[in-house]
């Protein structure tokens, strides 16, 4: 078991506990260097501490350190919560005593982000109460009520929607969201165009190109049918 | 672990330490947190129980700020918001159930701080201040039970707040009008669900929030209290612990572990919902309240309907407030001079904890 | 359908395994570790020269022998004694295929329960070289046990390729066998770390004490570090239909579309991190402080981490004992189609004696209630059928038997839970029969007040 913690040590380096942390800065290749600062004190010391140096080196140094380790309690790592200050020689402890300071972080990063893996998916909106509308079609009214020259905001399913009676007669429909911001654009029969009051885009009223204003694209438009004097729009 | 970190590391973190420190102070909480102590004896155990409060309450601030993205309280949409969340939103049961599960959890535990610090004699000078601000908290903390239990809006929560009120209503002189005004309207309907989710969400965190801080102050200017006989121990036999990091450390683990008790109630038995309440139905038969409320609600059932003059429901709430006003006086009765008045205050204590307990069990077996 | 079954009222037989079970997998996980733990350990003390460590392993190994060798020993032969009454169908097909596994598990069980004793009795006796080298005989013949018993256990999840070839090599060394053999013997170190730091919790001797509290918890290590990707590894491995089982959910009514699956697995997920940041705060940075209480308290959610996982990797299999080869109640797959056309009661040896015997179609249904639905269900207990058939008469339950007997997933919803009802027509209606039975007494009872 002794033997084998080294190898884990850099496999774990490798693969493993750090991916996905975001913590990349200490999951170098380099186990010593995996905290960053922390590696001027003690690591220095070891020369380097690579695994298959240590490997050796820590059958050895393990009788040493841990027997200095229990006549001098005083100087355990432990209670003070780190080796570097004892300013004790056995640099193998601490180059895993390092490691483990860097390994913890690591993988007490990954386990933090299982723990908010649950918030982020809590908040993230499923639409399981607000179904897609899946209407296709919707009677809008009587052709009596809009005359020549006049256009009507309407609910088509979830999406606002615009229908226009242009002066040549034609009934035409698009979708109300303006295509620059998402705002909801109306018809001014004063100026006889599909306007978007937000920053002022305007469409042509019968194709819905966009004709003025900051809107890249022209309305999405919809098909019109006229049956028995009632107004029907459906998708195109 | 800071500490550790900081020696071991290099220069660069030292200078972010000193820049820190220049502005924010660190060195003297730092060595404030090194200068407290936390003395040791066969009771030490209780110290751990305000910790895990703190920490259950923590727990309950987030779960509940995340229960209120998807929470409507709507008469209407109360009870199905709840079974969405329990039902189709991710983790929602997760959620909803560490906020029931740690609800009660947090309620139990206060009561067990609250009776050790009380067997401790903590109320002493010059703690009294102390003393008060937890036994607000505690209030607090049973009137977030009581609210929180409405806004699910199912049926025991429904009968269980009309029966609440109704003892509020029967106190003399304010209980119609607080009753009332609790209730927003004679019955039991969208003002009571508006006015109960107000308090819930806002009036009792603030409330809650700056009496934390208060008694925590107190707690770091007074230092932990030392029961009687610790204190009568010869200097060399008083024994301490560091708070940073041993006890700390320590008190990180237990926290674990409440954590960890915490989950396994939640994923084992997650919370459930009962059906939408029926403002017109029958009661449930066998309706009981929260646990922490069966001991009060068991004593009034007690209590015959008219006693003289004065009405059952009223005597028995009266009786039970001046049985626990004792714990109000008693930092002025047990100053610590008098060992007849102290051994008073304990028994009194004692009465008050096996009859809450007695009461408590009583009312779950009947 | 050809042994006789063991009744066991309101608990059912399920959780007699179950409990056993349980008992047995923290004992034999400790004993598996504890094994490489005194080895290592051992070696430790007379590379150290360090006579405390050798006093404190005596004593350890002591509380070691009896927890493991006794306790140990007893609920695993308890298990095989349980399963083999519960179900002995299900246990005839396992012995049948790993006769000689099995024979091999109990010849090195034997050998490892003599060398702990031998281990045990012999210290201060023989040479430190000889009790070193019974040590790590001990550890060697603790791993094999699990070497292969573990083939035998992942074969019931993953019987892999020997659906098709029927070659018991096949089926031992199937898909998960690897991963999970990791899997266990990082959980075992874990283990043996978290009972030897209750044990050395109670050392008088202080540095020792912290030393040994640094020590044990060295021993999670290795599951802190690889556990993750062995988990993955085995998950990977695991088939996917169970996984999906985990998130569509074997229990989801009135908790949410959660599975008491899903919620295991968190609940394994959460204690296993906790464990390991426990591990660090508590015996790592402050050996000292980590008194016997809090050795109990963190064996107690190891344990619960250990226990949660087992009790998921249990559920994944449902509804089979073998996946997708024999059902949990001991009926092989391929048998379905067959038993219902030519009727379930006859085709057993023993179910046919029974129903020989029965005198009413009432009985023969109880005979048919035995045999297919016992092994998960009781009648008024645990998973209570009483509960589970709420208001339904004869009729409605007889056609939801039907239901049941489908196998057809789109038109039985249960065939992911459940293992498909077999039986002819008028098999069923004794069923339907039985059951009403226990549905009117269910009537009954909630007039009673309260």
């Amino acid at each position: 078991m002794e033997e084998q913690k080294p190898e884990e040590n850099s496999e774990k380096h490798e693969h493993g506990g750090c991916g996905g942390s975001a913590k990349d800065s200490s999951c170098s290749p380099s186990p010593c260097g995996s905290s960053g600062d922390a590696k001027s004190s003690a690591c220095d010391g070891n020369g380097g501490c690579h695994d298959d140096k240590s490997n050796s080196e820590k059958i050895s140094s393990e009788k040493a350190s841990s027997i200095g380790n229990s006549e001098q309690p005083s100087s355990n790592c432990g209670s003070t919560g780190g080796c570097g200050n004892s300013g004790n020689d056995d640099s193998e402890k601490c180059s895993r005593s390092q490691f483990l300071r860097a390994a913890v972080p690591c993988v007490g990063g990954v386990w933090a982000l299982m723990a908010a893996y649950p918030i982020y998916s809590y908040l993230t909106p499923n639409g399981g109460d607000e179904p897609e509308s899946k209407v296709s079609s919707v009677t809008v009214g009587d052709i009596k009520d809009l005359p020549p020259g006049s256009g009507k905001n309407f609910k088509f399913g979830s999406m606002p929607a615009l229908i226009t009676h242009t002066k040549d007669g034609e009934f035409h429909a698009f979708s109300a969201v303006c295509t620059h911001l998402g705002c909801t654009v109306q018809f001014r029969p004063e100026k006889d165009l599909i306007w978007c009051a937000c920053h002022g885009g305007c469409y042509d009223p019968s194709s819905g190109k966009n004709t003025a204003g900051p809107p890249p694209k022209p309305l999405l438009a919809l098909k019109v049918e006229v049956v028995k004097d009632k107004i029907i729009v459906s998708k195109a | 672990m800071t500490s550790g970190t900081e020696k071991a590391s290099g220069k660069k973190k030292d200078s972010l330490l000193q820049w820190l420190d220049e502005r924010l102070g660190l060195e003297a909480a730092f060595k404030f947190a090194q200068k407290k102590q936390v003395p040791i004896h066969k009771n030490s155990v209780w110290y751990y129980a305000g910790g895990i409060a703190l920490m259950l309450m923590v727990i309950q601030f987030a779960s509940g700020i995340l229960l209120m993205v998807y929470y409507v309280p709507g008469l209407e949409a109360a009870h199905a918001s709840i079974l969405r969340i329990n039902s189709q939103v991710d983790f929602g049961w997760f959620f909803r159930s560490i906020h029931s599960w740690g609800a009660n959890l947090l309620i139990a535990v206060l009561a067990g701080h609250l009776f050790s610090a009380y067997f401790m004699k903590a109320y002493r000078k010059p703690r009294e201040f102390t003393w008060y601000s937890g036994l607000i908290l505690l209030v607090i903390c049973l009137g977030f039970g009581f609210t929180g239990y409405l806004l699910p809006w199912d049926d025991v929560s429904f009968f269980a707040t009309k029966i609440g009120l109704d003892i509020a209503s029967k106190m003399p002189v304010v209980g119609e009008a607080a009753a009332s005004m609790l209730r927003g309207g004679h019955n039991i309907g969208q003002g009571t669900l508006s006015r109960f989710f107000m308090i819930h969400v806002a009036v009792l965190p603030l409330l809650c929030l700056g009496l934390m801080a208060l008694h925590l102050l107190f707690v770091q200017m007074h230092g932990m209290s030392e029961p009687g006989y610790f204190k009568k121990l010869e200097a060399a036999k008083r024994t301490y612990e560091k708070f940073f990091p041993n006890f700390f450390l320590k008190d990180l683990l237990v926290w674990l572990l409440a954590l960890n008790g915490l989950a396994a109630l939640v994923t084992l038995y997650p919370w459930g919902l009962g059906p939408e309440a029926d403002p017109f139905g029958a009661a449930p038969i066998g309706i009981k309240p929260e646990w922490y409320f069966l001991a009060p609600f068991q004593f009034l059932k007690l209590v015959p309907p008219h006693i003289g003059p004065i009405e059952g429901e009223l005597f028995g709430a009266l009786l039970m407030v001046v049985a626990c006003s004792g714990m109000v006086i008693v930092p002025f009765f047990d100053k610590g001079e008098s060992a007849g008045k102290a051994k008073i205050a304990t028994y009194y204590g004692l009465v008050l904890l096996l009859g809450i307990i007695a009461f408590t069990i009583w009312g779950a077996l009947s | 359908m050809n042994y006789p079954v063991w009744i066991v009222p309101y608990l059912g037989g399920g959780w007699i395994i179950g409990i056993i079970a349980i008992i047995h997998v923290y004992l034999s996980h400790f004993a598996v570790g504890g094994g490489a733990f005194l080895a290592i350990t051992e070696g430790l003390a007379y590379k150290r020269k360090d006579d405390r460590i050798y006093e404190y392993l005596k004593s350890h190994s002591r509380f070691f022998m009896i927890l493991t060798s006794v306790s140990g020993a007893v609920t695993g032969v308890a298990i095989w004694w349980a399963i083999a009454l519960v179900n002995p169908d299900g246990t005839a097909i396992l012995i049948q295929n790993f006769t000689l596994a099995w024979a091999l598990e109990y010849l090195f069980f034997a050998a490892e329960l003599a060398t702990v004793f031998v281990y045990y009795y012999s210290w201060d006796k023989v040479s430190k070289e000889m009790h070193l080298f019974l040590a790590r005989l001990y550890c060697f013949l603790s791993i094999m046990t699990l070497v292969i018993i573990n083939g035998i256990l992942t074969f019931m999840l993953t019987p892999g390729l020997w659906i098709k070839t029927h070659y018991w090599l096949d089926g031992f060394l199937n898909p998960t066998y690897f991963p999970s053999l990791i899997m266990r013997l990082l959980i075992m170190f874990a283990i043996a770390g978290m009972y030897a730091m209750v044990t050395s919790s109670r050392l008088k001797d202080e540095d020792l004490r912290t030393y040994m509290a640094k020590y044990c918890a060295k021993w999670l290590l290795p599951i802190f570090l690889l556990g993750p990707l062995v988990a993955y590894w085995y998950i990977a491995n695991v088939p996917q239909a169970t996984m999906s089982t985990i998130f569509t959910g074997i229990q989801s009514s009135g908790v949410g579309n959660f599975s008491i699956l899903a919620r295991t697995l968190y609940l394994s997920l959460i204690l296993s991190g906790t464990i390991v940041l426990f591990a660090y705060f508590g015996p790592y940075l402050n050996p000292k402080g980590f008194t016997f209480r809090i050795a109990i308290l963190f064996l107690a959610c190891g344990l619960g981490a250990t226990g949660s996982t087992e009790y998921m990797r249990e559920l994944l299999r449902k509804p089979y004992v073998v996946y997708n080869y024999v059902y949990s109640n001991g009926i092989r797959k391929e048998d379905v189609p067959r038993l219902s056309q030519e009727g379930f009661l006859t085709a057993g040896v023993w179910s046919k004696a029974c129903t020989a015997q029965g005198e009413n179609n009432e009985q023969r249904g109880e005979v048919m209630f035995r045999y297919q639905c016992m092994s998960c269900h009781t009648p008024t207990g645990y998973r209570s059928m009483k509960k589970l058939l709420g208001e339904r008469d004869e009729d409605a339950i007889y056609g939801f038997l039907t239901m049941l007997r489908e196998t057809n997933p789109e038109k039985n919803q249960y065939l992911g839970i459940m293992p498909p009802l077999t039986g002819k027509d008028d098999e069923l209606k004794d069923l339907a029969k039985y059951l009403s039975t226990i549905n009117k007494a269910n009537v009954n009872l909630t007039f009673k007040p309260n």
